[in-house]
């Protein structure tokens, strides 16, 4: 409502000059604000490769590829990797209720303990994002051991292509965490980590979305063969 | 001063010239009168509103141009006749618009007793393909394609036996029927263009599109491709005849059918190993 | 306005008051936007030049075949492809938005710089890489790719076409990294915008430059991921023999390995970014055009609101349009109904504006400086392009025009030569802020005069051989029967025009390095502007532009000959005075 109520808005009117804009749209940072446009711009770059996998579907060549269970594990990985930096954020923002954003003073104890908690669980978090990412190369050879190569049918190919550009981007989130860690190493104030850590979260938890998304999007052809629901009954109970 | 003059004379230049250029569409060759009709309209509408936007324009600097002292008016806006303009242009388009759509609805829906005939395209000559007397086209698959069998026609199709092959760039077709063109590329994509026509249509390697049109006038006119299809583009000629229907059956009879076509292959494949 | 969350604020302080120091810190790796923008300008023109050469070279061919034995069919089509690849992306997109938006953004809306100045630098950087990329393929085996600049496929990855050993590799991965450089920068643009303005600089207050910068910026975010991603699909194509956009296909007798893809899936993907492409370009020339003609005629713009509502419908609507140039592809026909209404539907807002230009002179105080020149001319040139425009939209009206010359006249009029001459009015306008001193008045006349006049003479004959029926992307029309003799001298007029339009444009060139050094004082507001950017301390601005204190806005920038006061403008950042009456004369008719 409100940008709609600003587009009618008459600006040359005096009246209009008495109401002093802050001159920003939102309270958030830049950052955030920013970072969400890049999930839009994310969102259509991978919903027109979901509209090209089906156009392309829809041809007669298109042999459905059964993926690795691999991927159960991987998404796993991915999942576990997302709730690590969540879990790392939720101390951020403990630390800032608690203590004043201006000077935080170093206090002996538990702030420390906190820290060190915080820290394990953004290494955790990097960690089983590497571990997601070879988890996903581990895939692909399997399938390349198979006789799947990129251009044996399209359905591999975009197997190879959707895996490929969502790991791009997860790789751009591991240089953003690298930066965090530096941070940290250097002994950066409270409120600066958490800004970066609340962007690494935000980041990703929506990549471990659009992982999903993409995941169901690749086993959607195969007609029930690739059964998820056997394959976590296997995991879980161990056959 | 000179701007308000030079405008003036691009719109006088302009509209002299449209009448008097000699560059005009060619002589209408085909049903598709409509597409002229339509055009005409778009062209009568959008001249007078290129009129009347500059001419106001340069009466605005010649009457508003800067003098000593003379000073702009304030307006922010003016409702009433924004929303005045906003009517008339709705519709300026709706007249050009409603034709347009029309036609087209036309221009997709083929007449039920119109004929087809196969255009092939291919890096840079054009071929065509008539349905033999069972009045259907027999199907093709490109990856059947080599020098024996051009078209990809698929051997053991029974429709396919009697297709008519004309492999000479030169189309022939009678005058007064509606012919469905199917459109087919075995490499890149093209563009079947006849000018007199005013129908085209791209060849999509792949796919089969279609347009249809009825030709109307005796005579010969020139195929070009309008798509660009690789260093020869410009030299991806053919050409039409329109003849009267005895004309155009003789010259139909006289190409081989795809089951003759075989069976001369296939003897002259037979008679090397006797040499 | 409704924003009455606290939150953290940007404050000046945030980098360094003192900017940088040393020469490379200061013009070579800047964060500055002033600096990045003159880069970006700077790379766009030279690298524009280039396209420039290679359309003198294709209309040599076209208006005297058979006599340039150096240009053969591959190396035309190569510099068809180049000279528009180059012009929509590397010049027009690039300058548009890292030049003009880099530069006018943070100063129109009174910020110190962009929000992120590093990423800033590096749009740029990567942006130089893309053209260096591109330039390279001059210089690689079989030279640049001559698929067209459309790309369509098979035909750009096909043995046989020029460029196939590396140019087409080439041109993907350029595209690829000016996609990258264009996202850091758009991401840029948008946010500062969003949470950079200046105290009392409501969006509604913004100039129109903004404006068109600000919404070309969100849909070229959204748009160039279509691009990307037949980028990428493209490269695999021709990489690795994958099959996105190859069917089967036998290639001079020759079977490729390629089965089952869909050309026409690439077209949409590229018509979906390349159609808002159009409008990326277009919007900012709208919005600054739009500044330039209340400027200089010293009124405030006709129709503020529905200028705002004009560019943010056209950014919309101009994502649902783009199979208009797809109506002869062979896709579905009933598409064309669709997208023929939603094409001819962008026309009113297009035209609203149109209107609100010419009623922005009518009873204004018109002073034809060399930026109004070129606004009146792009007024012209625009018309008569959108004009056409209607032509190509209404689907059956394109069967016979489409890839004809007529095209051709349509696309230079409204998409290279109208944004042309408002980059030239722009920068007539802002050189002075730019480098302190005044654009050469008589060079000026000279490159206005045979620019205007000549891109008309060229262009609007060329429509009448469209409607003869010539086709387009023709290396010779030997022999071809329906085309008049007269066709051809028309072309040899059309050659003459452009070598001297050419020309002139390297006075052009001239005269902006000339004036840097020679040209006369222009002082801090040389056209009596209200908007931010010329009210700074200093000419031109320093590092962080606005000195100690921010600038704080009180109105709109188009306060020019308000009743009531005596000077003709009132800059934004003055507060409102006793006696000013923001009365229209027809103002009072509105009911709330």
């Amino acid at each position: 409502m409100s940008f709609l109520h600003t587009l009618m808005s008459k600006p040359w009117e005096v009246g209009s000059g008495q109401v002093i804009d802050r001159g920003r749209v939102c309270s958030t940072s830049s950052g955030k604000l920013a970072l969400t446009a890049f999930f839009a711009i994310i969102t259509v770059l991978f919903t027109l490769l979901t509209l090209g996998f089906f156009t392309r579907m829809a041809s007669e060549d298109w042999v459905p590829l059964i993926e690795p269970d691999l991927l159960i594990l991987n998404t796993i990985f991915l999942a576990l990797s997302s709730m690590a930096f969540h879990g790392a954020w939720i101390i951020v923002r403990k630390q800032q209720a608690t203590a004043p954003a201006s000077s935080p003073p170093p206090s002996p104890g538990s702030p420390q303990r906190q820290n060190k908690f915080r820290n394990g669980l953004m290494a955790l978090g990097g960690v089983f994002a590497v571990a997601f990412i070879l988890g996903q190369v581990l895939a692909w050879q399997q399938l390349y051991s198979q006789g799947n190569f990129v251009n044996t049918n399209p359905a591999i190919t975009f197997f190879y292509l959707i895996t490929a550009l969502h790991a791009v981007h997860l790789l751009g989130g591991m240089f953003a965490w690298g930066r965090s860690a530096v941070k940290i190493w250097y002994g950066e104030t409270t409120d600066k980590i958490r800004q970066s850590l609340e962007l690494c979260t935000s980041y990703w938890h929506f990549l471990l979305m659009l992982w999903m998304l993409m995941f169901v999007l690749l086993v959607l052809d195969n007609n029930g063969k690739f059964d998820l629901i056997a394959i976590c009954k296997g995991i879980l109970l161990g056959d | 001063m000179i701007l308000v003059i030079v405008l003036v004379l691009i719109v006088v230049g302009s509209v002299i010239f449209s009448f008097t250029s000699p560059w005009w569409f060619t002589p209408l060759a085909s049903n598709w009168g409509a597409i002229d009709t339509t055009l005409i309209i778009t062209f009568v509408i959008t001249g007078i509103v290129f009129t009347a936007v500059v001419l106001f324009m340069a009466y605005a600097i010649f009457r508003y141009r800067h003098k000593e002292g003379s000073r702009a008016d304030y307006e922010p806006e003016n409702k009433k006749l924004e929303i005045w303009l906003t009517v008339l242009t709705s519709i300026g388009i709706i007249a050009m618009l409603a034709p347009g759509l029309i036609v087209w609805d036309q221009f997709i829906t083929v007449p039920k007793e119109a004929k087809v005939v196969e255009v092939l395209g291919k890096q840079w000559t054009w071929a065509f393909r008539f349905p033999g007397k069972d009045g259907k086209l027999g199907t093709v698959d490109t990856r059947l394609i080599n020098d024996e069998n051009p078209w990809g026609l698929i051997p053991g199709d029974p429709n396919g036996q009697d297709d008519l092959l004309v492999d000479d760039s030169e189309l022939h077709l009678p005058i007064g029927k509606p012919y469905k063109l199917l459109l087919r590329s075995t490499d890149v994509l093209h563009d079947f263009y006849v000018p007199q026509f005013r129908a085209k249509m791209d060849l999509v390697p792949g796919l089969v599109t279609y347009f249809w049109f009825t030709p109307t006038k005796i005579g010969e006119f020139e195929i070009l491709c309008a798509e660009l299809c690789g260093v020869a583009h410009s030299e991806m000629r053919g050409l039409v005849v329109i003849d009267e229907e005895p004309a155009f059956q003789e010259w139909l009879n006289e190409h081989p059918t795809f089951a003759q076509e075989t069976a001369l292959i296939e003897a002259q494949v037979s008679e090397v190993p006797n040499q | 306005m409704t924003d009455t969350v606290t939150g953290t604020t940007i404050s000046p302080t945030d980098h360094e008051d003192h900017g940088p120091t040393t020469f490379l810190t200061k013009y070579i790796w800047s964060q500055d936007h002033k600096v990045i923008a003159i880069q970006y300008a700077i790379t766009a023109i030279s690298v524009g030049m280039v396209a420039l050469a290679l359309s003198w070279l294709m209309r040599l061919q076209l208006g005297f075949p058979d006599t340039f034995d150096f240009i053969d069919p591959a190396g035309y089509y190569q510099y068809v492809t180049m000279h528009g690849m180059i012009m929509v992306i590397y010049l027009l997109t690039a300058i548009f938005l890292g030049g003009f938006g880099n530069y006018l953004i943070p100063l129109m809306i009174g910020a110190r710089d962009m929000v992120f100045p590093y990423l800033n630098m590096l749009s740029y950087w990567f942006y130089l890489v893309s053209v260096l990329v591109l330039m390279s393929s001059f210089f690689v085996t079989g030279g640049p790719t001559g698929a067209g600049w459309t790309l369509y496929p098979p035909q750009s990855i096909l043995p046989g076409t020029p460029g196939y050993e590396w140019g087409i590799i080439l041109m993907l991965v350029s595209l690829v990294i000016f996609i990258v450089a264009f996202t850091m920068g758009g991401l840029n643009y948008v946010t500062t915008i969003l949470q950079a303005r200046a105290k009392g600089m409501t969006l509604m207050r913004m100039p129109l430059s903004v404006w068109g910068i600000f919404v070309a910026t969100i849909m070229g975010l959204l748009a160039f991921p279509a691009l990307f991603v037949g980028g990428v699909m493209m490269m695999f194509d021709r990489l690795l023999g994958t099959s996105f956009f190859m069917p089967a296909i036998i290639a001079q007798g020759e079977a490729l390995q390629y089965n089952g893809g869909s050309p026409l899936l690439f077209q949409h993907l590229f018509w979906f970014f390349g159609h808002p492409e159009v409008y990326i370009v277009a919007l900012p020339a709208f919005g600054i055009v739009s500044d330039l003609i209340s400027i200089h005629a010293r009124k405030n713009i006709f129709g503020y609101r529905m200028m705002v509502w004009a560019i943010v419908g056209i950014g919309a609507l101009s994502f649902v349009v783009w199979a208009h140039h797809m109506y002869v592809s062979g896709m579905n026909p009933y598409f064309g109904f669709f997208f023929a209404v939603t094409t001819l539907i962008i026309a009113v807002p297009t035209a609203i504006k149109v209107y609100n230009w010419v009623l922005t002179l009518w009873r204004g105080d018109i002073h034809l400086t060399l930026p109004m020149l070129y606004s009146i001319a792009f007024i012209l040139t625009f018309v008569v392009g959108g004009l056409t425009g209607l032509f190509l939209g209404n689907v059956v009206i394109d069967v016979p025009l489409s890839d004809t010359y007529f095209v051709v006249a349509h696309f230079h009029m409204v998409m290279g030569i109208a944004p042309i001459l408002v980059v030239f009015g722009a920068i007539y306008h802002w050189y002075p802020k730019i480098t302190g001193r005044l654009l050469n008045v008589q060079m000026g006349h000279i490159h206005f005069w045979v620019t205007f006049i000549g891109t008309y003479l060229m262009y609007f004959p060329m429509h009448y051989l469209g409607f003869v029926g010539v086709p387009r992307r023709y290396f010779a029309y030997e022999d071809a029967v329906f085309i008049p003799e007269s066709a051809q001298t028309l072309n040899a007029f059309i050659t003459v025009i452009a070598l001297i339009i050419g020309a002139v444009q390297l006075l052009f060139i001239f005269n902006l390095i000339w004036s840097c050094f020679k040209g006369k004082e222009a002082g801090p507001n040389p056209w009596n502007a209200t908007s931010l950017e010329w009210q700074t301390a200093e000419t031109p601005p320093g590092h962080g532009n606005w000195g100690p204190t921010d600038p704080v806005v009180y109105r709109w920038a188009y306060d020019y000959s308000v009743p009531g006061v005596e000077e003709d403008f009132i800059p934004q950042n003055v507060p409102h005075a006793k006696g000013e009456t923001h009365q229209g004369r027809d103002d009072d008719t509105e009911g709330v």
